[in-house]
Formats: C-alpha cells, sequence, structure tokens
C-alpha cells in the first residue's frame, strides 16, 4: 500500500507544480521573443510583451514627484499606465542605455561617452520637461530665518573645508545670526545622481577650490552624476539624502526643493552671480530657466544663472528616447503610446508642474521640444497622430 | 584530569558560588541583549505598519500617483508569491534530484557536487543577483519577474540539496533494508518508498528555504527591479513585498507611500515567521507521530 | 522449504519486478538525475564564469594585486581599488562577531546549563526568531530607530575615549562601520547560537556531572569542561556566523553610511563589498564602472569561499572528534 500512495503523491506534487508555473507564466512569455543583438528584427524593448498598455521609465529622483502626478493623471486620461522606478539619473541613463525601459530620466545630459554607448541601438533624443532647485538643506534647530550663503561657503561645507557651523565664512554673510558651534555632517549622493551632476557644475563654475579638491584641477572631474566626495556621508535618493539631513543635527545636504518643502527642512538663501541672495522658489527657478535661446540639441546648463533674480543652482530633467523606436521597441504600437505621453507631458502635464514647485517649459523651448518629440520615429515614419 | 579534580575539590565556598551566580546573570543579560532587538523591531512594526492594515490593504494595488493616501500591496504580495512559487517549481525538482544523485553515486562525483552546492550556499545573495543580471537579464534585453524567479531558486537551490540529503541519510534502517530486500530499482525505491518516508523533513526543508527566499531583497534588485503596478506576468518588472518596503520605506516626500511600506514590512514578517513555526510544526509532528 | 528453493524465489520475483517496466524507468531515472546535476552545475559554473570574463578588464588594468590593494575608488577618475570595502567587510564583520558571539554563548550557557528543558524550548525558539526578520526589516529599524538611538552614546564615546584611544574617535555622523556592525551582530546571533547550543549540548554527561561531583559550581562546569570540549564547534559556529555576516547587504547598505573611503574609525561612515555593489550597480555607466563592481563580487565570492572552506574543515574536525568521543 506504501508504494502506491508515494507515486500518487509524487505524481500529484508534479501536477500541481506544473499548473502553478503554467498559471503563473500564462503564457505571456511567449509574447516576449529576445533576438540575439545585430539579427536586424526588433529587440524585445521595454517591457517584453507587445502590449502597450504600460509604459516603463527609470531615472531621476529629482523629477520624482511630478513624473508621479503626471503618471497618475495620464492614465486618468488615456488609460496608459506609467511605471517609473526612481533609481537616480545614472541608474535611468543606464537602463535606457540597455534598452530595459522605454525612457529614462535624468537632471543631467547624455555625455559624449554615453552616446557612444547607445550608438549601437541608436540616437538619442533628450527632451527637457521641467525645471527644478537643488537647495542646500540643513539641519540647525533653533534658526528662526534661512541661513545665507556664498558660493564659497556652500563649496567650503561640501569639501570639507567648513568643519563647524559657526565658520567665519558662513558667519560674515549672516551678520546679527548666532551661528552655533555644531559639527558640520555632510550629506551627499552616493548613488549616481543627477542632482548631484547639478549641484556639482555648479560649484565647478563658482569655486576653484572645489575644482582643485575633488577633480585635481580638472573640471570635468569635479562635476557629474558621481564625484570623489572628501567629506561626508553617502545616501541613496533625494528620500536618502532627506532622511540623512533630518536625522543628523548639523546636517547639510542638496536636495531637490519638493523634498525640502514637503519635510518641512530650512534651507539656505544661495548667492547668485548678480550678488543678490535668492530664495530658491518658483519665481526664481523660473528666471533661471528662461534663456534667451536654446542650443540646438537641447543640452543645456541653468547654473550659476545671468538673470538678476534667479536661482543659482537651478536644473533641468531631460526625458531621454531612442529617434528611432523600430530598432528598440517591440511595437509601433508602443511606440506610438510612448511619443503621444511624450508630447502630452511637454503640454498638459505642463499644469501639474507648478503646484510641486516645477518650472514649466517657456514657450522659445516649447516650439523646440515639439520639434524634437516630433523627430522621434518608426523606421523614418511618424509616430504623432497629427501634424 | 587530576589537576581539575584539584581545582574543583575545594569546598564551595561563597566567593566562588557568587562568582557561578554572576556568570549566570551575564548569561540572561545576554538573552536580554539578543531580544531586545526582537521586542523593538516588533513594537515598531507594529505601531507603524498597523494603521494601514486591512482587507483592503491586501487586496488592492498602490494608487497610481505614490503620494496619495490609501491603496495597498496586492503587487507586492502577488509577486512575492509568484515569484517564490516559480522558484519553488524550478529548486525543488532540481535539488531532490540532486540530492539523490548525491545520495545515490556517491564517491568522488557526489564529493565534487557537495563541493559546488556548499559554494552556492556560501555566495552572498548580492552576488547571486548580479550572476542572474549577467545570464537572464541581458539575455532577455529587460528585467523580468522570471529573472527574479531564478536568482531565487539559485539561492533556495544549496538549502533543499543539503535537508534533502539529511532527511535522505536518516532514512530509518528497517526501511532502507526493506527496499533493498525487495529488489525494487532505483527509481521505484525513491519514488514509492525513500521519498515519502522522508517527506516531512524534505517539506520543512522547502519552508525554511521559502522562508529565507520571501525576505530576500539582494538578489532582485537588479533583476525583477520592481513594478508599481500590478503585474502577473513574469515576463515584465515585478514587485515583491522586500522591494516594496526598500524603495518606499525611507520616502519623506511622500509619507503615504512611507505608510504602506511599513505595512508591508509587518505583512513580510508575519510571511515569514508564519512559515517557520509552520516548519516547526511539521518537525514536532513528524517527532510524535514517526512520519 | 530448503535455502535454495527461496533464494530462487527471491530472484524470480526481483526479474518478475523489473521487468514490469522497471529497468526503463531506472533509466530515465538516472538520466533525470544526472541532467539536474549538469543543469545546475553548467548554470552556476556559467554565471562564474560570464562574471569572471566580465570583470576581467579591471583586473588586467590594475592587476589583481593591485585591485585588491587599491585605496581609492573613484568613478569618475576610472580608478578602482577594493581596499575601502574590503576593510569595511572586515570590521563590520569584526564588530558584529565581538558582540554576537558572546551573546550566543551566554545564550548557549542558559539553554543547556541553566534552564530546566520547559524552559529552555521557548527561549531557543525565541532566539531563533530573530533570524526571521527579514534583511530590509533590520536595515529599516536600524536606520531609523538604531542610529538615532546609539548617536550620542558614539559622540559621548568620541569625546571622551575617542581622544587618547584609536579608531573610536569623531566624526560621528551616525551612520557607521559600528551601527552596521551592531544590526549584523543582532541578524547572525541566531544562527551562531543554535549551532552553539548544539555543540553544547554534546558535552558528554559523564564529565559534565563529574566535575559537580567534585563540588565544583555551574561556571565550574562551564570553564572546565563544555568550553574546552567544544572548543573546535565553537569555533565552527563563529566561522558560519562570519560567512553570514559578510554578505549581509541590504541591512549594511541602509545603516553604514555609503563612503567610498577607509574611515579612520569605526563611527565613521564606509561601505562593504556587499552594499557598494547593491548601491552602485543599477547605475554604474563610467568607463569600467560595473567591470569593476562585477569584481568586486568575484572578491567577495572569494573570501566568502574561503571562509566557508575554513568552516567546513573545523566542523569536520569537530563531528570526528566527537565520534572519537562515543
Amino acid at each position: 500500500m506504501i508504494v502506491i500512495h508515494g507515486t500518487k503523491r509524487i505524481g500529484a506534487l508534479v501536477i500541481v507544480a506544473g499548473v502553478v508555473l503554467a498559471a503563473c507564466t500564462g503564457g505571456t512569455l511567449s509574447a516576449s521573443p529576445s533576438t540575439p543583438p545585430g539579427a536586424g528584427s526588433p529587440a524585445s524593448g521595454g517591457g517584453g510583451a507587445a502590449v502597450a498598455n504600460q509604459l516603463n521609465g527609470a531615472g531621476s529622483t529629482f523629477i520624482f514627484p511630478l513624473l508621479s502626478k503626471m503618471g497618475e493623471a495620464y492614465n486618468e486620461q488615456t488609460g496608459v499606465r506609467l511605471n517609473y522606478q526612481s533609481i537616480g539619473s545614472g541608474g535611468g541613463i543606464k537602463a535606457w542605455t540597455e534598452n530595459t525601459v522605454d525612457f529614462g530620466a535624468s537632471d543631467a545630459f547624455l555625455q559624449d561617452s554615453e552616446i557612444q554607448a547607445a550608438a549601437g541601438k541608436g540616437e538619442p533624443v533628450e527632451i527637457p520637461a521641467t525645471f527644478g532647485a537643488v537647495v542646500v538643506a540643513y539641519n540647525l534647530p533653533g534658526l528662526t530665518a534661512p541661513i545665507r550663503m556664498t558660493p564659497d561657503a556652500i563649496a567650503g561645507l561640501f569639501d570639507g573645508r567648513i568643519t563647524k557651523w559657526n565658520d567665519p565664512v558662513l558667519s560674515a554673510a549672516n551678520p546679527g545670526v548666532t551661528l552655533p558651534a555644531t559639527d558640520v555632517s555632510v550629506v551627499h549622493r552616493s548613488d549616481g545622481s543627477g542632482t548631484t551632476s547639478i549641484f556639482t557644475t555648479y560649484l565647478t563654475s563658482v569655486s576653484d577650490e572645489w575644482v582643485q579638491k575633488v577633480g585635481a584641477g580638472d573640471g570635468t572631474k569635479s562635476a557629474g552624476k558621481t564625484v570623489e566626495w572628501p567629506t561626508g556621508l553617502g545616501a541613496s535618493g533625494n528620500e536618502g539624502v532627506t532622511q540623512g539631513i533630518n536625522q543628523t543635527e548639523g546636517g547639510v545636504g542638496y536636495i531637490e526643493l519638493a523634498y525640502a518643502l514637503q519635510n518641512k527642512i530650512p534651507f539656505a538663501d544661495v548667492q547668485n552671480k548678480s550678488g543678490a541672495y535668492v530664495t530658491p522658489s518658483l519665481a526664481s527657478v523660473t528666471a533661471a530657466a528662461n534663456l534667451p535661446s536654446y542650443p540646438s540639441d537641447l543640452r543645456f546648463n541653468l547654473v550659476n544663472t545671468e538673470a538678476a533674480d534667479g536661482y543659482p543652482i537651478t536644473g533641468t530633467t531631460w526625458l531621454i528616447v531612442y529617434r528611432d523606436l523600430s530598432k528598440v521597441l517591440g511595437s509601433k504600437e508602443r511606440a506610438s503610446a510612448l511619443v503621444s505621453f511624450l508630447w502630452w507631458a511637454i503640454h498638459d502635464g505642463q499644469s501639474l508642474a507648478a503646484p510641486l514647485y516645477y518650472g514649466s517649459l517657456p514657450d522659445g523651448l516649447l516650439k523646440q521640444d515639439e520639434a524634437a518629440v516630433r523627430s522621434i520615429n518608426w523606421s523614418g515614419e511618424g509616430l504623432l497622430p497629427t501634424q | 584530569m587530576l589537576a581539575d579534580a584539584a581545582l574543583v575539590l575545594r569546598p564551595t565556598s561563597s566567593a566562588r558560588r557568587a562568582r557561578a551566580r554572576l556568570v549566570v546573570g551575564l548569561a540572561w543579560l545576554t538573552l536580554l541583549i539578543a531580544l531586545v532587538p526582537l521586542v523593538a523591531i516588533a513594537g515598531y512594526l507594529i505601531a507603524n505598519g498597523v494603521g494601514v492594515l486591512s482587507p483592503a490593504f491586501l487586496l488592492e494595488d498602490p494608487p497610481g500617483d505614490l503620494s496619495a493616501v490609501g491603496g495597498g500591496i496586492r503587487n507586492a504580495l502577488f509577486g512575492t508569491i509568484e515569484m517564490t512559487g516559480t522558484a519553488v517549481a524550478i529548486a525543488v525538482p532540481i535539488g531532490l534530484l540532486i540530492a539523490v544523485f548525491n545520495a545515490e553515486i556517491g564517491g568522488r562525483l557526489a564529493v565534487g557536487v557537495r563541493f559546488i552546492v556548499d559554494v552556492v550556499a556560501a555566495l552572498p545573495s548580492i552576488v547571486v543577483g548580479i550572476f542572474v543580471y549577467e545570464v537572464v537579464v541581458v539575455a532577455q534585453g529587460h528585467f523580468s519577474g522570471l529573472a527574479g524567479s531564478v536568482a531565487l531558486a539559485v539561492i533556495m537551490l544549496p538549502l533543499i540539496v543539503v535537508s534533502t540529503e539529511e532527511m535522505l541519510r536518516l532514512t530509518p534502517r528497517p526501511v532502507a533494508e526493506a527496499v533493498r530486500a525487495l529488489g525494487l530499482s532505483r527509481w521505484r525505491s525513491y519514488a514509492s518508498v525513500l521519498i515519502p518516508t522522508a517527506f516531512s523533513g524534505i517539506v520543512t526543508g522547502v519552508l525554511l528555504a521559502i522562508s529565507r527566499a520571501v525576505g530576500e531583497t539582494a538578489p532582485l534588485i537588479f533583476t525583477a527591479l520592481g513594478n508599481n503596478f500590478f503585474s502577473a506576468d513574469l515576463g515584465e518588472p515585478m514587485q515583491a513585498l522586500p522591494l516594496l518596503i526598500y524603495r518606499n520605506a525611507l520616502n519623506s516626500a511622500f509619507p503615504a507611500a512611507r505608510d504602506r511600506a511599513m505595512g508591508a514590512a509587518l505583512v513580510l514578517v508575519a510571511l515569514v515567521l508564519a512559515l517557520n513555526v509552520l516548519g516547526r510544526w511539521i518537525v514536532a509532528r513528524r517527532q510524535l507521530t514517526g512520519r | 522449504m530448503s535455502t535454495l528453493t527461496t533464494a530462487n524465489a527471491q530472484r524470480d520475483f526481483r526479474a518478475a519486478l523489473r521487468r514490469r517496466g522497471g529497468v526503463s524507468g531506472d533509466l530515465i531515472f538516472r538520466l533525470l538525475a544526472g541532467a539536474a546535476v549538469v543543469v545546475a552545475v553548467g548554470t552556476i559554473g556559467l554565471m562564474i564564469v560570464d562574471s569572471l570574463v566580465a570583470a576581467a578588464p579591471v583586473f588586467r588594468a590594475f592587476g589583481i594585486w593591485g585591485f585588491v590593494t587599491g585605496l581609492r575608488w573613484a568613478p569618475s577618475f576610472a580608478i578602482y581599488g577594493a581596499l575601502p570595502f574590503i576593510y569595511g567587510t572586515f570590521v563590520t564583520s569584526v564588530i558584529a562577531l565581538l558582540v554576537a558571539v558572546p551573546v550566543a554563548v551566554g545564550i548557549a550557557i542558559l539553554v543547556t546549563e541553566v534552564l530546566p528543558p520547559h524552559a529552555a524550548r521557548p527561549v531557543a525558539i525565541a532566539v531563533d526568531l530573530l533570524a526571521a526578520v527579514p534583511s530590509v526589516v533590520w536595515g529599516l529599524w536600524g536606520l531609523l530607530v538604531l542610529v538615532p538611538f546609539i548617536r550620542p552614546i558614539e559622540q559621548a564615546v568620541a569625546g571622551s575615549l575617542g581622544q587618547v584611544v584609536p579608531f573610536v574617535g569623531p566624526p560621528t555622523p551616525g551612520p557607521s562601520y559600528f551601527a552596521a556592525g551592531l544590526v549584523v551582530a543582532f541578524m547572525i546571533i541566531p544562527i551562531v547560537a543554535a549551532v552553539t547550543r548544539e555543540v553544547f549540548a554534546t558535552t558528554p554527561r559523564l564529565q559534565r556531572e563529574a566535575v559537580l561531583a567534585l563540588g565544583g559550581t555551574r561556571w565550574d562546569v562551564v570553564r572546565q569542561v563544555v568550553i574546552p570540549l567544544g572548543r573546535t564547534g565553537l569555533l565552527a559556529a563563529v566561522i558560519l556566523g562570519l560567512g553570514r555576516a559578510i554578505g549581509e547587504t541590504i541591512a549594511v547598505t541602509l545603516v553604514i553610511g555609503n563612503a567610498t573611503r577607509i574611515g579612520g574609525s569605526i563611527f565613521a561612515p564606509g561601505f562593504t563589498l556587499a552594499s557598494v555593489i547593491a548601491n552602485e550597480f543599477n547605475e554604474a555607466t563610467e568607463e569600467l564602472h560595473p567591470e569593476a563592481l562585477i569584481a568586486l563580487g568575484i572578491v567577495l565570492l572569494a573570501i566568502a569561499v574561503l571562509i566557508n572552506g575554513v568552516g567546513v574543515a573545523i566542523r569536520r574536525r569537530f563531528e570526528r572528534g566527537l565520534a572519537r568521543a562515543r
């Protein structure tokens, strides 16, 4: 009797396992062929399945609050879901390069080496989508007004020259305020970050000491998504840095404005090129973002703005896709869905920016953005329904 | 031993008794040190997570806009179950067969296989994640639940092989001899007698492997990636409980997302505990009933 | 019945069984088992080889020794060295062991020597429950609760002792080698305690009772019999704990402060091999960055295999010692 029982038991197990496995995979695996590179036929693209009701993106934590709201609104309007993983600009660029997502989001435009790395799959199209402020947030209980900081002070804080909050460099810009003798505790990003890129590009353009200490004199090394930080602890994402500042008295770090406001963390008024101390806000961000003209390849820096009332540490987030989607996405429907979303993001989606303190696209830039989105094609065919 | 006896033969003075009591006191202190974090974590999770718990929490997906209050963790719960289930479907048959192989073939070949299984057991889970990324994700061209399942299967495999081998070794002698006496073929002897006899032990081993896999985050970061929406498709990126917690629990920008992550942490710990308790209960029952 | 008849009967019976399709089942079975081994070993082998090939450019660029002893990790300069992370793994693991081993031994003594069996069981189970907490939850609690809690203590120590004794001075931002070591200690206590418990339980009753009969206290029993006889097993438990400690990833990356430098104090932020990989892998786009991370993974693998090998050897010595004692 044992004999029959045992075999039946094992047989049952196998059948159950098989059923579970079949149910789980549901045959959808067969719908996502992955072809060897260079075979000439379309690769499986961002999501694998030919279904076009979910778009996958990854990248910047800087833009995450806005993209989150955009995704919700777009879903309500069109039924298409936006699955965005906030893993940092570096991660976004990598995912886009390896075609594991449909679009990447980065606060730093692509480096030549990154364009080179993606050349096998095609040419990139970088679409500026919004603007935001990188604020210098700090944790010093007891202060009633925001601290004023000169570019030199900021560089000194983050490269380790200034170790106590009552340092003369800081006190000089804040007459009448008694700064405490607390130790400075720097919190920076440990992941490849567009926010870091904006911040360090700013520091590189305003401080020779920064370039010396962090880049060994090389401006391309003292600015970027990752730099060799001389001091401080690292945290993951804007969220991690916010957390780090919040729980360490004397902490200082650089985060996007929305994160500081949502967590009620004080941030500094920064002295801009014209000499005025500017408070980061929608107005000062917009002033800094309003360039007389933008380069044709849409790659530009907004830091250290010339605008008299502009905030000097302003940044842009680019949405990055391949120009010829036939080489990287599984189906034309998916490509159309992606392009429709991008078109929506630079038009209707912009209305969601201001409540979150992100800057909207000025008219001049919008025209160039439209041209960029229109240039995205499927083997030469346009993908937008109209025009 | 004579020297030791001489030491011990001194009359038990109050000083020595006091020292012994001190040591026992220290031992109790160490127990306290070990249990305080356990209680602290339980308290912390309950305090922060119980607020979001409800039947809806387990049956709804997170809202599309992560900052919105409400919603649940259905996608993560389902993803964990599906990926772990797939991992079991991969690892258990292979693990059982490898254990049987070792028991049958023996000799140098089995030693070699055991060594490799040992190496896999020693792999830090992040290294498993990298390996599976290189082989599965890059080949597929995208992140996927399948890659996550493979990573979990790799982590579970050594646990299953070792516990099954152990159970087969512990086959009661009367059963082992009966199998030989009956002259059953290899296949028959395993399928009909040896594995069923070791069944409850194997199930315990599988349960413990599952409880380990369910809590793993590192191997899923580069394979399943995560998904804010519900997806049952193993070909797409998939959400899992540890991933949801890792990505959202520190989200100071969105308290609603953080609350959901805390609730998810509570659910995850409860799940792992339940699996552990189940495994123990099966062992206890076996000791009682002998099956 | 003559034995000859019985033997014949047995032989016929066996032959009959085999003819009923037992043979072909056997063949398929053997093929399946062999296939399983080949698939498993082949996949693992493929993964390791693939990663070695991927990491090769880094080893070629810096030399294996150069990479392993390299002090600087600067992706922006395309300079990679593993030493800060090997150092971090070492420091965190040592701190973890320094906390976990005495605690585990204490618990084992409690369970095997002090408590009566009906009390010992629930205590053992309670300690094992520590293992049910997933790594990510440990990390979260560690960052949000433990780190703020110990920071004032760290500051006090750094401010006083730290002025004279090396390695315990400032800075004390909170997340640090020490915080990570503490969290990892809690994570490995259950497994070290479980193995130590088993080791102590195998102490021969004869010798234990001999000491008691001669008027020894419980402490004498522990000091003179349990620990000396269980020395090898204890070492095996420590090695097991160490193996777990070096591989902890998520909990560590949340509380260690993520600094790619060698910190001069245990209260300074740092990185371990496992946690730096988790942190940087998903976005490594600089030149040689992903390859360097895979190379770190191989270094970690090598260390893990080495420790595991030592552990297995010690365990076997212990089991042989046990067998001999019986």
